[in-house]
């Protein structure tokens, strides 16, 4: 049986998204992509430093990749909105992550806000994709709004933390019938392969790659779990029990 | 003349297009977006809009972002 991550309708090769931020250089992060077989990659948008140089980080990303750019820097739906349209100006598709955050000591991100940009975004034929808190009623406005699917969190940005959303994820992943995708938190391979066994359909890792000390090599391990975990999910692990039953068969012969 | 480009007031030269003003600024012509006065252009409109006192423009590109 084929196993096919479709999201807005497109098939996506991976399961595991790669972010772009805090590489130490373009060349880097490309490698780090090409290592993990990423096919979707999400970009920021920022103001040109006037007289910076002009090295363009789309010339760095491979030409099959799916570009996903943030709104990271949105406090509100509407900066997130102008944001969107912005990055679609550039003429990289209609794919958007959405980010809305007005707290600056968790990033945590606002789901009201999130709801209502989502529903303009999706009427605008936007692919949108909410980066949000792992709340079932809030997931449920989301979809309703015209999400792609829904990307809540596993810990806050950067933090390197795992699933501390747990239970709250694997009542999204039981009740919304769209991608859950674990963006945010993950800090190693371990971590992205629970998310995968829960269930989650993908996973989107940033920090953890970009900071490790060899990313390019980080980057394919967490494809790996990424991989692993989804075929542990679809061959249904057994349950965990108190006490022990013998693997091997107890004979008996030797009393 | 000033204009409000990317938060920042900037003393402009009279008659200068958005284009001059990109390439004046050594801008990446592929990697920019730019909005200007709240509208976002496409790159064939550069050329025909020159900058008025008090013009908000804004010119963004991609980075790195997760």
């Amino acid at each position: 049986m084929e196993d096919v991550l479709l999201i807005a309708g497109k098939q996506i090769k991976s399961r595991f998204f790669l972010g772009t931020g805090k590489f130490s250089s373009y060349a880097l992060m490309k490698k780090a992509i090409e290592s993990s077989s990423a096919h979707i990659v999400t970009v920021a948008l920022r103001r040109v430093d006037q007289g910076a140089g002009s090295e363009n980080i789309l010339d760095f990303i491979p030409r099959d990749c799916i570009l996903m750019p943030n709104t990271s820097g949105a406090r509100n739906a509407d900066e997130a909105i102008r944001l969107a349209r912005l990055a679609r100006a550039a003429g990289c598709g209609d794919w958007v992550k959405l980010e809305i955050i007005n707290d600056q000591k968790f990033l945590l991100p606002d789901n009201a806000e999130t709801i209502r940009a989502t529903e303009v975004l999706a009427k605008e034929g936007f692919i949108v994709m909410p980066y949000c808190n792992p709340d079932l009623m809030d997931a449920r406005r989301l979809k309703d709004a015209g999400a792609a699917s829904v990307m809540p969190l596993g810990s806050p940005i950067g933090t390197n933390q795992g699933l501390r959303t747990k239970e709250l994820l694997s009542i999204l992943i039981e009740e919304i019938d769209l991608p859950i995708i674990v963006d945010a938190g993950l800090g190693r391979p371990s971590q992205a392969a629970e998310a995968m066994e829960m269930g989650c359909d993908a996973v989107l890792v940033n920090t953890a790659v970009a900071t490790a000390d060899d990313p390019v090599l980080m980057a394919r391990a967490f494809a790996l779990a990424v991989e692993a975990g989804r075929s542990a999910w679809r061959a249904k692990p057994a349950q965990s029990e108190k006490y022990a039953k013998a693997s091997s068969p107890l004979t008996g012969f030797l009393r | 003349m000033i204009a409000r480009i990317n938060g920042q007031d900037v003393e402009l030269a009279e008659g200068l297009s958005i284009e001059a003003f990109l390439l004046q600024r050594k801008m990446n012509l592929e990697a920019v977006v730019v909005e200007h006065n709240a509208k976002i252009l496409k790159p064939r409109e550069w050329q025909g809009i020159v900058l008025e006192q008090d013009d908000i423009l804004e010119i963004i590109s991609f980075v790195g972002g997760g």
